[in-house]
């Protein structure tokens, strides 16, 4: 009996169009992928991220994934594992992204490593709209420079997460270059049917030029929020709990509706086109002037692993 | 050096609030959680030592690692002390026990009201890892918080107030907690030797 094919682990990085591949790509069959949803809170791969070090069990786990796996690999489907927390969450400075590598690679030796990367201004300011719609409350520049103590409490944001040769280098140490895809999102916006043609190449898939044709690369699955609306979000979330401001100053009786109210088109509606552009700008303005040029060795060392042009993507190099 | 959990988990929320936060005990101890698995919290398993010594007896090896409960410094220090000393390969004599300065206490805890007014005052000027985004972050804001939080240390609290404060805390972490700890502690007393039930350890 022929071996299954390999799983194809997609590792992220967050706000590279992770949503978009796993709802429009990896779940059509017709390109040749069977998705491994993860809806469900307990889904191993959430748990594989969740689970304490000293709790982790690599059979336990590859016992759980095993029936997963099985109905795509059954029709001749590579199965897709696909979180983008796998990469490290950027609130959290991705203070666990090698663990993630560890346990994946002790779950699936044999995996080829699909990674997104993105040029990091752009990066950035997008990490930013989605930790203030995830709840976040700090403004720009106190997500950028969260205070630290020498008891080194809880991890925040690092620019050094951005910092993506660090963990390519990383994946090739565990699975081999061979098994790593690195790609840019800058490829996924430019040449969306070249993107998804080279994960399927790299998979050892063929897709049809009629399937990639009809894949909707105009949708935007999770569009980041405007400058203005994450202005008014951050205040409005000082009044709901989450994991990101776990005291709320109090917490009305209902929360959902002013969180509703905050999220609504009437608050998108009060916002002129000229004044949204302006917050815009100065979003990115602002991160610009902060992030500098930090990434530039960063990212040569990452051009040279990858053989992916940057420079030509905008990066600073 | 491990310590009983319900203690230590009251403890460790007052050094918390020290340390800037602003979550109340019920928020402390039941954080906020996301699918999207942002941020690392507060997790009672934290406190399962079986599985941290069993780990450190993995890498050093049983004869390299020394696990000693802190109701063991309390109940009798110089015992305590000797003991690390022994272990060390630095048997004591009695003029270097004699000479410890057993009666100081370091970082003594502060009273349950305190702790009630510090977290308030955290939450509106105190910006820290635990509390990136305070209501106020201007200096004078600052200033002001320092003068309140002075303000409530000079500030008399009725003994019997701080009294049930504190044991209203106290009874809050034991109902959590329950004797979810019981397995553990039976499985960490094994591993060392210690008799941690006559010590007031769940077990």
């Amino acid at each position: 009996m022929p071996e299954p094919p390999p799983v194809l682990v997609h590792v992220g990085y967050h706000k590279t169009g992770s949503s978009w591949l796993q709802k429009h790509f990896f779940s059509r069959p017709e390109t040749g992928f069977h998705y491994v949803d993860k809806a469900e809170d307990d889904h191993p791969v959430r748990q594989l991220v969740r689970v304490r070090p000293f709790e982790f069990d690599p059979h336990a786990f590859r016992a759980r994934f095993e029936p997963l796996l099985r109905p795509g690999q059954a029709d001749g489907l590579v199965p897709v594992v696909s979180f983008e927390r796998l990469a490290g969450h950027p609130c959290s400075g991705g203070y666990d992204s090698k663990e993630i590598a560890n346990r994946l690679a002790e779950v699936f030796p044999r995996a080829r490593i699909l990674v997104v990367i993105r040029e990091q201004h752009s990066m950035i300011v997008s990490a930013y709209k989605q930790y203030v719609d995830g709840g976040g409350t700090c403004s720009l520049r106190q997500f950028l420079e969260p205070p630290t103590s020498p008891t080194m409490r809880v991890p925040g944001f690092d620019f050094a997460h951005f910092e993506y040769d660090h963990l390519l280098r990383y994946y090739h140490d565990l699975f081999g270059p061979e098994s790593v895809l690195v790609l840019a999102f800058e490829q996924f916006v430019l040449e969306p049917a070249a993107f998804v043609t080279a994960i399927a190449r790299f998979a050892e898939r063929s897709v049809p030029a009629g399937v990639v044709d009809s894949l909707p690369f105009e949708t935007r699955q999770r569009p980041a929020l405007p400058a203005t609306i994450v202005s008014i979000r951050r205040r409005s979330n000082r009044f709901v709990r989450s994991d990101l401001n776990p005291a709320p100053l109090f917490e009305p009786g209902k929360p959902k509706r002013l969180e509703r109210f905050a999220k609504s088109r009437m608050v998108g509606a009060l916002v002129t086109e000229r004044r949204a552009a302006r917050s815009e700008a100065a979003l990115r303005r602002a991160v610009a002037e902060i992030v500098g040029a930090r990434y530039a060795e960063s990212n040569r060392a990452t051009a040279a692993l990858t053989g992916l042009d940057l420079r030509h993507y905008g990066w600073t190099i | 050096v491990i310590r009983e959990q319900r203690s230590i988990l009251l403890s460790m929320y007052k050094q918390y609030v020290r340390a800037g936060g602003p979550c109340s005990l019920a928020q402390f101890l039941d954080p906020a959680d996301s699918a999207a698995l942002r941020m690392p919290t507060f997790d009672f398993r934290f406190y399962e030592y079986d599985r941290l010594l069993r780990h450190y007896h993995k890498l050093f090896g049983r004869d390299s690692v020394l696990f000693l409960a802190f109701e063991q410094f309390v109940a009798d220090p110089q015992a305590f002390a000797s003991r690390i000393l022994e272990f060390a390969g630095r048997p004591p004599g009695p003029e270097v026990l004699g000479a410890l300065r057993f009666d100081v206490r370091k970082n003594a805890a502060e009273s349950a009201p305190m702790i009630s007014a510090r977290r308030r005052i955290n939450q509106f000027a105190r910006r820290s890892e635990l509390n990136p985004a305070p209501v106020f972050t201007s200096r004078r804001a600052k200033r002001l918080a320092k003068k309140a939080m002075q303000v409530a240390e000079r500030a008399p609290v009725p003994r019997r107030m701080a009294e049930r404060r504190e044991s209203s805390m106290r009874r809050l972490v034991a109902e959590v907690v329950g004797d979810r700890y019981a397995a553990s502690n039976r499985a960490t007393a094994e591993l060392t030797g210690i008799d941690l039930g006559g010590f007031g350890w769940m077990v």
